[in-house]
């Protein structure tokens, strides 16, 4: 089948957005100082913002998993109010300026704050700790696991789960064999997402755990600190950065181009 | 295999049921849309709870005072869709349920390879649902059903997505794997209800309005849906050879046998006619039509482009449809005794 053609006129502001969205990257790889970036990215403060990234963004999204995939379930089965207040509890984090994210972190569990102080006194200090990186990015980045899944779980056939109930299966095995892997594609694809977005957290993490090398001090904590100090540095781990970025975006491509047919 | 004993009304649809059906039975439910089909089946299989009433399964309550929950059930449904597991392979699907049920893997892939075989698609189990037809998405299903050896086997107009040529192949495997059980089958055909349903009940307005055997039914059908349930005309009669049914004392019915349910001689059997090939005439016309059967006029109905004239044979009712220009000629009109003219190879002869 031919589909009507666009028109032609369509290709001008086509260019300027991709000019738009290409320019500042092709001019941020043109800066790079390709011959020194081995010696900029093993600097001990860039290798600790590495790894500090890496570890906290894969348990973000494991908390995310653990704590969001419950969550999607329920509001994709949920009617009327209570399902729209959850839905929107779930998705406001998303919208909310980081630095606001953070703030309200702070003020939760920040040690003067009553429920902060709680946990102080009973020996968990939170704020400006590893831990409080990853509940500023498990905040942030958790709302893209629930959409993607709830919404593939909304989208999902219930004939399947009904089916796999009246061959006898118990609602876990329904969910564990049938209705989670029906949703794997959009479950991989959220990961992914949350992933990115915890990678690239800032505001969230600067307010609520602050900016401690190894502790706190993530990569783009580190981009932002090095911007002014050593432009050559920041720009190296914004090619970390960049690169991570491409290979998550390859992967979540790939996740719904293996979505299940439907028969 | 059990008895079904369903007393369950659904308020809010108006639905109201009493059926029975007996152990190892197959029982055919008809009834124009809307008339509570589904929700009948919805009842039994524990997707719908009764608002008043309940649902037996041999001696066991399933829904009223207790509802037993879906998974618990032993009740097999299966609809339109084929609904295989498209995660899965063939031989997974169908060991799903043995493996819901504590199998151990290798005693549900035997389970599984067994049922496979039984409907024909014991090469198909490494094959992925998307790779399947139609035809053998719906056989899989069959199987995939069955594998639980559930008390009671609920179909959903199970072939109403396939072609004719296909759906007669999966009705003859339907036919085959339900003998003995105790199911309830929905649909619009009147073939499935011949060829696969001992039992039929008839549904109006959330109801259960008739209900009987098959044969019972079918040789008063002006009385229900049923008479109305396709637009094909229907006689019951007795088989004298394979190619001819008798259908009351001295009027015999010429036709050609259905390969894959001739008539058996001696044995009851069902003739089907299409109402535009039958010829109406004023008196017995000779000529190459084996068919000859004195009529008469109880009805005219204009249908636009042609009009249904509607006659009794020997008791049983026959559609005409004929062009108004011929309604006209011949001067038809109630009570009128005509002459209908079938060619035998307009006919054609089922047996059970």
């Amino acid at each position: 089948m031919i589909r009507p053609p666009l028109p032609r006129w369509l290709l001008l502001p086509v260019t300027a957005a991709v000019v738009f969205l290409g320019v500042p990257l092709v001019a941020l790889l043109a800066r790079v100082p390709w011959t020194r970036l081995p010696a900029l990215l093993s600097a001990p403060a860039a290798l600790d913002a590495f790894w500090l990234s890496l570890r906290t963004c894969a348990l973000t999204t494991l908390v995310a998993l653990v704590l969001g995939l419950p969550l999607a379930l329920l509001l994709s089965r949920g009617k009327g109010r209570w399902a729209a207040a959850g839905r929107t509890l779930a998705t406001v984090p998303m919208v909310l300026p980081p630095v606001v994210a953070g703030l309200a972190l702070l003020v939760a569990l920040g040690r003067r704050e009553p429920l902060g102080g709680w946990l102080a006194a009973s020996g968990v200090d939170v704020a400006f700790t590893t831990t409080a990186v990853v509940i500023a990015q498990t905040f942030v980045a958790m709302p893209y696991l629930v959409v993607s899944v709830e919404g593939a779980l909304r989208s999902a056939p219930d004939d399947y789960a009904i089916a796999a109930a009246t061959l006898g299966a118990s609602p876990t095995t329904v969910l564990r064999r049938v209705s989670l892997p029906l949703v794997a594609p959009a479950i991989a694809s959220g990961a992914a997402l949350a992933f990115a977005r915890a990678l690239g957290e800032f505001g969230a993490t600067l307010t609520f755990a602050g900016s401690l090398q190894g502790t706190t001090r993530t990569l783009p904590l580190e981009i932002y600190l090095q911007r002014e100090v050593d432009t050559d540095t920041a720009i190296a781990l914004s090619v970390v950065l960049i690169t991570i970025a491409a290979l998550l975006v390859a992967a979540t491509a790939r996740f719904s181009r293996g979505a299940w047919s439907q028969p | 295999m059990s008895s079904l004993r369903v007393r369950a009304a659904l308020a809010g649809r108006d639905v109201d049921l009493t059926l029975d059906v007996a152990e190892g039975c197959v029982t055919a439910i008809v009834g124009p849309n809307g008339a509570g089909k589904t929700s009948l089946l919805h009842l039994v299989a524990g997707l719908a709870r009764p608002t008043s009433g309940s649902v037996r399964i041999a001696d066991r309550e399933v829904a009223g005072a207790t509802s037993v929950p879906v998974h618990q059930r032993r009740v097999a449904l299966l609809t339109q869709r084929p609904a295989l597991f498209p995660h899965l392979d063939v031989l997974a699907n169908v060991a799903f349920g043995p493996r819901a049920a504590g199998c151990s893997a290798a005693e549900a892939q035997a389970r599984a390879l067994a049922e496979l075989d039984a409907v024909g698609c014991a090469d198909l189990a490494s094959r992925r649902p998307q790779d399947l037809s139609g035809g053998q998405a719906q056989r899989v299903a069959i199987a995939r059903a069955l594998a639980t050896d559930p008390d009671v086997v609920l179909l959903d107009e199970p072939l109403a997505g396939l072609d004719i040529a296909v759906a007669t192949d999966v009705r003859h495997a339907l036919a085959a794997r339900l003998r003995g059980r105790t199911a309830l089958l929905v649909t619009h055909e009147l073939l499935d209800v011949w060829t696969i349903a001992e039992q039929v009940a008839v549904l109006e307005g959330g109801r259960v309005v008739e209900s009987g055997p098959v044969a019972d039914l079918l040789a008063r059908p002006t009385s229900t849906f049923l008479g109305r349930l396709s637009g094909t005309n229907l006689f019951t009669g007795t088989a004298l050879s394979d190619t001819i049914l008798q259908i009351a004392p001295g009027v015999n019915l010429h036709g050609l046998p259905d390969p894959d349910q001739p008539l058996a001689v001696g044995m009851a059997g069902l003739a089907s006619v299409q109402p535009a090939a039958v010829a109406v005439h004023l008196s017995d016309p000779g000529g190459s039509p084996r068919n000859h059967l004195a009529a008469q006029v109880t009805g005219i109905e204009p249908r636009g482009h042609y009009v249904r004239v509607n006659l009794t044979v020997a008791g049983q009712p026959l559609a005409a449809d004929l062009t108004g220009q011929a309604v006209a000629e011949l001067g038809l009109r109630h009570g009128l005794a005509v002459h209908a003219a079938i060619k035998a190879t307009q006919v054609r002869l089922y047996g059970r």
